[in-house]
């Protein structure tokens, strides 16, 4: 009669192998960035301008609303469009426009966008330009200035140009500041 | 013989399931013994690791610090007495609690226990699976190293494809700005509440079963707990690099069991990666559904005969799957009688075993259909009656029925839990030698207690019993599962060769009902 410890070994030595492979499952490495990978990040929310039309309204359409509801000047607008452009030694390697967020667009903009460059010096331009859209700004209110609670909106332009070198391994990022109202670059 | 309802044949995915399966049952059975195959416990076995996750997680959080998550996570790693060895616990745990999940689906698919009444088990399992994936990943982020990252990431690129939020979530990890201590609380907390989810979806997963075995048996839980300590002291949790998300790290060590979708993901879309996600999902929780079986090809729900229901509760209390409720009728003949409710009747006919009035059962097989049936069989035997008498389970050693093994011949019963004990008393009564019935092995009963029930009919007490008159030397029940062939050839082999000593002893000693007539007579 076979010993029972004997008769146990197969079954121990096949719950062994099944461990050995869910150890190796479990730690198992997984190549995510090839060595010569660089990342350009840009990230950053603001406050975009508010592109609206004014109109005064005349004395006869005046009176047909109730009183309290005459205000003498109407403003029909929604948040402006920006232009996000990313040139790498003059090629151009990005080019969306970006708009406000939310379902009717009237929140922040977040811009979020990564992109796979070459682990190297490389003379980079990024533009961030509001789309025209053919209005002008409520009488009174100036190109750029506060829209309300949330401080103020993003500049019309912005632009981050110059020579940056890429390290291996790295990403570098691309913010906009908005104490100095500029994209700034850290990485 | 016996009315069977062909054992269902499912569609082709869920046969080449069930080979596979049965494959690895017969392996796993040579190495463990069908009562500590692992295989057979699947689901048990989730839960025990449940427990331990739970136990171990309780003690892990009370060092889990939200405002500095890898230095808290790194400072019980670091603690080679007790942390260590409790954080490799808890990793192996759930890993191998993904392992035995899916193996129980497997079984529960192949085994066609996904569809009908069983359906609702089958559809609360795949919730289970999702909130524990859901866990893992609060559980694998909460540490905030380079695998966290990567599977917040991951995480954050599919929801950003859904139009809900206006700001991106995947913005919370570019480096602008350190991730705020309150989005490791809002992960603790989840990974936290999520398991109290999972426990009340769990009842619901197991509310349809009398008796739910919760536990596997306690050899296997020591084997069990035992293994995940050798581990976590043999192999233990390294800490991973802190994650960075200025750095791009080449390789990144992943816990497979649950990033598994990470690099498949990263080379598509976020909403393709989603779209992905719950298709796949969505296809593996509907392949029950896949090819409908035609309704007339289902078995029909048991039946109750009223006039002949003596409201013993038994039915009651033997059903597996808790579809007959006793409730009060107005004649005299009993306080209560059964009632089946059919939408919780899988039809596996374990009422009609425990039936002694034979009132109860699948249309086909009551009690009365397979006495009539057996009556018809010992008829048309006439001067050539067998040495023996194999009843086998359709689902089991049955797949051998119309073959003879060593003189016996084999009849299939869809359930051994369906077989009615005066169906072998008459078998003997006729001359048979012997009657061996062939259940599956008690923990891979597709109806969950028939080899239990039927042990206890032809050996114990339980109703209806195989009477007291009945030479139990010449019934023996035998637990082989359905491609062991040489295991019931030899079984088979075994009880015919003892029936000859069975003979010559019975010819000098008489049985229990002999015995009595004779007391009473020497009284008189």
């Amino acid at each position: 009669m076979t010993a029972r410890w004997i008769r146990a070994l197969p079954g121990a030595a096949v719950a062994l192998v099944g461990l050995a492979a869910v150890l190796w499952a479990s730690h198992a490495p997984v190549r995510i960035h090839d060595s010569n990978d660089a990342l350009l990040r840009l990230a950053w929310s603001a406050r975009p301008e508010r592109a609206e039309t004014c109109r005064q309204l005349s004395d006869d359409e005046l009176a047909k609303v109730p009183p309290h509801m005459r205000q003498p000047v109407v403003c029909v607008g929604a948040a402006a469009r920006y232009r996000l452009t990313v040139t790498l030694d003059r090629r151009l390697v990005a080019d969306e426009v970006v708009h406000a967020g939310g379902l009717r667009q009237d929140r922040w903009l977040y811009v979020f966008k990564e992109l796979r460059v070459p682990a190297s010096a490389a003379d980079v331009e990024i533009r961030f330009e509001r789309v025209p859209e053919g209005t002008s700004p409520a009488p009174g209110r100036q190109p750029g200035s506060a829209d309300g609670a949330g401080g103020e909106a993003i500049p019309p332009v912005l632009v981050a140009a110059g020579r940056l070198d890429f390290v291996p391994g790295t990403v570098t990022l691309v913010t906009y500041d908005s104490r100095t109202r500029q994209l700034r670059t850290g990485s | 013989m016996l009315r069977t309802t062909g054992a269902q044949r499912g569609p082709l995915i869920e046969r080449v399931a069930l080979a596979g399966l049965e494959r690895a049952d017969r392996a796993a059975n040579r190495l463990y013994g069908d009562r500590f195959n692992p295989l057979y416990q699947s689901g048990t076995i989730v839960v025990f690791l449940y427990v331990v996750l739970a136990v171990t997680g309780l003690w892990l959080v009370l060092f889990y610090r939200v405002g500095s998550p890898w230095e808290s996570v790194a400072a019980i790693t670091a603690d080679r007495w007790v942390g260590n060895w409790v954080r490799g616990v808890h990793r192996y745990a759930s890993d191998l609690a993904v392992v035995f999940t899916l193996l129980h689906a497997w079984r529960m698919f192949a085994q066609g226990r996904s569809r009908g009444a069983r359906a609702h088990a089958w559809l609360s399992g795949w919730v289970l699976m999702l909130l524990v994936y859901a866990c893992a990943w609060t559980g694998f982020v909460m540490v905030w190293d380079t695998f966290g990252e990567q599977l917040a990431l991951a995480g954050a690129r599919m929801i950003d494809a859904l139009p809900v939020l206006s700001e991106p979530t995947g913005r919370a990890f570019t480096g602008e700005q350190p991730l705020p201590s309150a989005f490791f609380f809002l992960n603790l907390f989840a990974h936290i509440g999520i398991p109290l989810a999972l426990a009340v979806v769990f009842l619901f997963h197991v509310k349809r079963l009398q008796r739910p075995a919760l536990l596997p048996p306690v050899p296997v839980r020591w084997v069990l707990g035992a293994g995940l300590l050798g581990v976590a002291l043999l192999r233990p949790i390294a800490m991973v690099a802190r994650a960075n998300p200025l750095a791009l790290p080449r390789h990144v060590p992943m816990d497979l069991f649950f990033a598994f979708w990470v690099p498949v993901a990263r080379v598509m879309s976020g909403g393709t990666a989603l779209m992905l996600a719950i298709g796949l999902v969505a296809v593996a929780a509907g392949l029950p559904w896949l090819r409908r079986h035609r309704r007339e090809g289902r078995p029909a729900p048991s039946w109750v005969d009223e006039d002949v229901c003596v409201g013993c509760v038994q039915c009651s209390i033997d059903c597996p799957f808790g579809a007959i409720t006793m409730v009060e009728r107005t004649s005299r003949r009993s306080e209560l009688v059964a009632r089946v409710d059919p939408d919780l009747c899988v039809s596996c006919g374990v009422c009609a075993g425990s039936c002694g009035p034979m009132g109860v059962g699948p249309p086909g097989r009551t009690g009365r259909d397979q006495m009539a049936a057996t009556r018809e069989f010992v008829s048309g035997l006439g001067a050539d009656v067998p040495q023996a008498v194999v009843i086998a389970c359709a689902y089991g050693a049955g797949r051998h029925a119309g073959s003879t093994i060593a003189g016996a011949t084999i009849v299939p019963i869809d359930c051994c839990g369906n077989l009615h004990t005066s169906v072998v008393e008459t078998i003997l009564r006729v001359g048979v030698g012997g009657v061996l019935v062939a259940a599956c092995p008690a923990r891979d009963c597709r109806n969950r207690e028939g080899p239990r029930w039927l042990v206890e009919r032809m050996y114990q007490s339980r109703e209806a019993r195989l009477q007291p008159r009945v030479d139990r030397r010449r019934v023996a029940v035998v637990h082989v599962e359905a491609r062991d062939r040489a295991r019931l050839e030899a079984a088979v082999a075994g009880f015919i060769a003892e029936l000859p000593r069975v003979d010559a002893a019975a010819a000098t000693s008489p049985t229990v009902e002999e015995g009595l007539c004779e007391s009473a007579l020497a009284q008189r």
